[in-house]
């Protein structure tokens, strides 16, 4: 018992520096789209979800018991909140694995980026693609072979809109706002 | 009032933390729409979490209100990048 509070205190200030560095590598793939999503399945994921989940417990430990709770109402409190942070990714709540294999195939051998980066993060490349061509007037995409940024004349060559964007979008519950300003494609079109 | 901010920051992100994993839908919503915020947030929790760390360590611990300084200091500078992102 006299050993579990330093190792209690390592494992806590270990995470935190570990979710710093996990959390600054989240911002810096959100914003500059690289390969180090934190989409759910990804070892850096499960990496970070292990370590949000030991700094979460072990500081609200301290913050608990320096609130003068007893440490009979404390640990069922400390359970209660693990098992709240670890059953969303355990149980796959905000994942769209399940989704993959009912939506169509999409033509074509190749992404602008991988399939997983794309399924978790195009919102974050359409949004910069249409900064990009309406304030900078760059049309043209060159960092990943030269493709026209545009989601009619480039993600509809190969996606189906009704059977492929539309149904994972219905499934994640999500709306896009981007036919608040463009003309909706019609039922059928894609691929 | 660096402890008691420590403290609610971090209550702040658990809160937010706990939305971000639920589903995919509020995932988006609060990944794209309060990305800034948190980032506010976490930063702050972030630098004042390292100095924290350093001074239980017993490195500059009689320095701990410059410390702090410093700690301000570079979460406003943090803070401004991220507001600068969504202007």
């Amino acid at each position: 018992m006299k050993l579990l509070n330093p190792v209690l205190w390592v494992l806590k200030i270990v995470t935190g520096v570990g979710l710093i560095v996990l959390l600054g590598l989240h911002f810096y793939t959100l914003h500059f789209h690289s390969g180090l999503l934190l989409f759910p399945g990804s070892i850096y994921y499960w990496l970070f979800v292990a370590f949000l989940l030991v700094h979460i417990v072990t500081a609200l430990k301290d913050v608990l018991l320096e609130a003068g709770l007893k440490r009979i109402i404390v640990a069922p409190t400390l359970i209660v909140l693990a098992i709240l942070i670890i059953s969303p990714p355990i149980l796959g709540l905000n994942s769209l694995t399940a989704i993959q294999g009912e939506l169509e195939e999409p033509e074509g051998d190749s992404c602008v980026k991988d399939g997983d980066w794309m399924r978790y993060n195009h919102k974050s490349l359409l949004l910069d693609w249409r900064e990009e061509v309406v304030r900078q007037g760059e049309r043209f995409n060159t960092t990943e072979g030269k493709m026209e940024k545009s989601l009619e004349k480039e993600c509809l060559d190969c996606h189906s809109y009704d059977n492929f964007c539309s149904e994972c979008h219905d499934y994640a519950g999500v709306d896009p706002d981007c036919y608040s300003c463009h003309i909706k494609p019609e039922s059928g079109q894609g691929q | 009032m660096a402890f008691v901010l420590h403290r609610l920051t971090g209550l702040i992100m658990v809160a937010f933390i706990l939305f971000h994993f639920l589903f995919f839908s509020t995932s988006l919503e609060l990944g794209y729409s309060f990305l800034p915020l948190f980032g506010i947030i976490a930063s702050f929790h972030g630098f004042n979490g390292l100095r924290l760390i350093l001074n239980e360590l017993g490195v500059g611990y009689r320095y701990r209100e410059l410390g702090f300084q410093v700690v301000v200091a570079l979460w406003l500078a943090t803070s401004t990048v991220f507001i600068l992102l969504v202007v």
